[in-house]
């Protein structure tokens, strides 16, 4: 663990990493500077050994191989800034350049199988550089690995690390050029080819042991290693966990909600309807004469006021709470103790406990959910998790929207919401366990040690998820508001209306305008959500709009990332379920709604 | 009627200290790591064939200790040289284990 944070110090850049097994999903190539050259480093996803269990740890394999699938296509076109024509990384054959050197992270504090995936890399023959990473983490376990000994029976470079202090990068460095230098100039043999796997775990934990100063085993463990470990084991027994569960998830709900709504109302929506809007409104309207284009500007649906207001005012108070909140629960390594609570009531619904990463990933966005299912065993797994993230888990911009819908009914309607998704996840969990083929697995997963997240780190994910919702998330929804501002101010909007009005008057008993949300809702999940703010709904029908918003189909990035990581067919389908659900659910509970109240 | 798998069930719900002792769990004929009891620890002789085990520690001759159960069938969380597996409870049941013999540490080191 820890290869991304390596990387990212190499190479200054910023790929996301966490405290579990199975972060990295995709490659990430980027520059650094390596003595006195200039050279492409790649994080490629980890692997706990070079026999491939999923798609993710496959890449990693393909990689050491020149395969130059593996970099694949759907990688490429992603902008990820490789692979342009001409890319120094590919030969002329298509195939893979042959890495001038390869950086293993071992984790100090697991040594053992550290070693047997060393062993399994030694044996491709390439100049190996050896980072001993988590070294802080060995140390505080009382484990005194001698790295001079280590050096001396591999005969490859090892460097003790500890990647998110930056703790031996400077040697680390150092030695990688070096390493690379000598590459070009000798050739290197495959080291210990031919060897079965049960020789080389032998020869692993041989080596392990010499190196390993097993005085100290045991009696030097720290006081809050010791802690952590107490608290670690606690958070999985049922009792108490189960409760300790209840209460964190519950303190999440209350930050995300809490924080997000102190944000917006204290400081951004202040800031963006009291200064910034108004200012803009009066510019454009000195500048641009009264007509079509100025209410397409400054109107109703302007997209200078409603797409400035809803994506930094309404949603972005959401996504940088929710973060937060999220970073705490990736970096503490608590995520794979909640999925490893959940195993048993998920098996019910044909899940496993390692499921709960990727579906809670996408609360925050759907699509680095659906990345990350490829870090899943099988391939009916990453096709249910990923159909339940695009059918009922909103991501956080419509949660957010959700939350400005509804709270101000009361807050329970904005749970209420999320219990019904709940509910409609397990029966779509259900369903498709029965209609997909395949046959359930059984749960392996890595517990990993409980830490104590870093200010600093937290704080960087934070920056950078808003980063990325401000390109990828904010300037998009202000080019659908655009466009519906567009529709609105020429009419058609009103024609549409009229078109859908079976629908959406019939079937879900709203008033005509509310078929505005359902076209922006094909191009952004929160559009089918917020256009309801501006309207004077009944407690029911606010209720209904939401579900039905929930439900509906998930934005066009997602199908997009559904049909790249799937099929095409299958994102199709994905698109006729959800709507279908969704008005199936909402004309329901119209009915039911207005049978009780 | 009721048979060794049974039996081993109500392991789950006791707290290590009611536990039946070492002895008394390792009376069946074969032993697997669903039975064990949490916070005993037993030698590990067999695991299935799948590429995922063996690096998380779990090989035969290995020391491994129960640490928690998970409820509604859930999983057992395995300890081996303090690294926790979450396993399926399907999967723990094909870990054949024995009880650690009274001199296995002089045993190991000669």
């Amino acid at each position: 663990m820890g290869k991304s944070v390596l990387f990212n110090h190499l190479t200054g850049m910023n790929v996301s990493c966490a405290n579990y097994a199975g972060t990295t999903v995709e490659f990430a190539a980027g520059r650094a500077v390596i003595g006195d050259t200039e050279s492409f480093i790649i994080d490629v996803p980890g692997t706990y050994t070079l026999e491939a269990t999923n798609e993710a740890e496959e890449g990693a394999v393909a990689m050491l191989s020149g395969e130059s699938s593996a970099i694949p296509d759907k990688d490429k076109d992603r902008g990820r800034g490789h692979c342009s024509p001409g890319c120094p990384l590919h030969q002329s054959d298509g195939r893979l350049q042959p890495p001038a050197a390869v950086l293993c992270v071992l984790d100090a504090s697991h040594l053992e199988s550290s070693l047997y995936l060393l062993y399994q890399v030694m044996q491709y023959g390439f100049p190996v550089v050896a980072a001993l990473n988590r070294s802080d983490l060995a140390r505080e376990k009382g484990e005194l690995i001698n790295a001079g000994l280590l050096e001396r029976e591999l005969g490859i470079p090892v460097v003790p690390t500890t990647a998110v202090t930056g703790e031996g990068l400077k040697k680390l460095k150092d030695l990688l050029a070096v390493t690379i230098r000598e590459g070009e100039t000798q050739k290197l043999l495959p080291v210990g080819s031919g060897r079965s796997a049960g020789d080389l775990w032998l020869e692993a934990e041989k080596l392990a042991a010499k190196v390993l100063d097993r005085d100290l085993h045991n009696s030097a463990e720290s006081i809050s290693y010791r802690r952590r470990s107490r608290w670690g084991i606690m958070l999985l027994q049922p009792w108490p966990g189960i409760p300790m569960a209840v209460l964190i998830l519950a303190t999440v709900f209350a930050v995300v909600v809490g924080l997000g709504m102190g944000l917006r109302q204290a400081v951004l929506l202040p800031l963006f309807r009291g200064l910034i809007i108004p200012q803009v409104v009066l510019l454009v309207q000195q500048v641009v004469p009264p007509g079509l284009l100025q209410n397409i500007l400054v109107g109703e649906y302007g997209f200078l006021v409603k797409g400035l207001e809803w994506p930094f005012a309404l949603v972005m108070p959401y996504v940088i709470s929710f973060y937060f909140a999220l970073s705490l629960l990736e970096d503490s390594g608590y995520m794979p103790r909640l999925g490893g609570l959940l195993d048993g009531l998920l098996n019910r619904i044909g899940l496993r406990g390692s499921n709960v990463i990727p579906l809670l990933l996408g609360y925050g966005c759907g699509i680095p959910a659906i990345m990350a299912t490829r870090a899943l065993g099988s391939r009916k797994e990453r096709l249910m998790v990923s159909f339940m993230v695009c059918l009922a888990v909103p991501c956080i911009s419509q949660s957010g929207a959700f939350i400005v819908l509804l709270s101000e009914k009361s807050v329970a309607v904005v749970a209420g919401l999320f219990l019904l998704s709940i509910a409609v996840l397990a029966v779509a969990g259900v369903l498709m366990d029965r209609l997909l083929k395949g046959t359930p697995q059984q749960m392996i997963m890595e517990i990993p040690e409980l830490l104590t997240p870093r200010a600093d780190v937290v704080a960087k994910k934070v920056w950078m998820r808003l980063k990325l919702y401000v390109t990828d998330g904010a300037l998009p929804m202000v080019g659908a508001v655009a466009l519906a501002a567009f529709l609105y101010e020429s009419g058609a909007m009103l024609y549409l209306g009229k078109i859908l009005s079976p629908l959406v008057t019939g079937w879900l008993h709203l008033p005509p305008e509310a078929a505005v949300p359902l076209v922006l809702g094909i191009l952004r999940r929160e559009l089918a959500v917020l256009p309801l703010v501006e309207m004077d709904l009944t407690a029911l029908q606010l209720f209904v709009g939401a579900a039905v918003g929930l439900f509906y189909v998930p934005c066009i990035a997602i199908v997009a990332t559904m049909a790249r990581e799937f099929r095409l067919p299958t994102a199709l389908l994905v698109l006729l379920v959800t709507s279908t659900v969704a008005f199936l659910v909402g004309g329901i509970l119209s009915r039911l709604g207005a049978f009780i109240l | 009627m009721l048979g060794p798998w049974r039996r081993g069930k109500s392991y789950g719900k006791k707290k290590t200290k009611d536990a039946p002792g070492r002895h008394e769990a390792f009376t069946q004929r074969e032993m697997t790591l669903e039975h064990l009891p949490e916070g005993e620890e037993a030698l590990i002789d067999s695991v299935p064939n799948l590429p995922l085990l063996y690096p998380l520690g779990l090989r035969a001759g290995k020391r491994v200790r129960v640490r928690a159960r998970g409820c509604l069938g859930g999983p057992v969380f395995a300890e081996v040289e303090r690294r926790c597996v979450a396993l399926g409870r399907r999967l723990a049941g094909e870990v054949k284990i024995s009880p650690i013999p009274i001199d296995y540490e002089h045993e190991k080191a000669t």
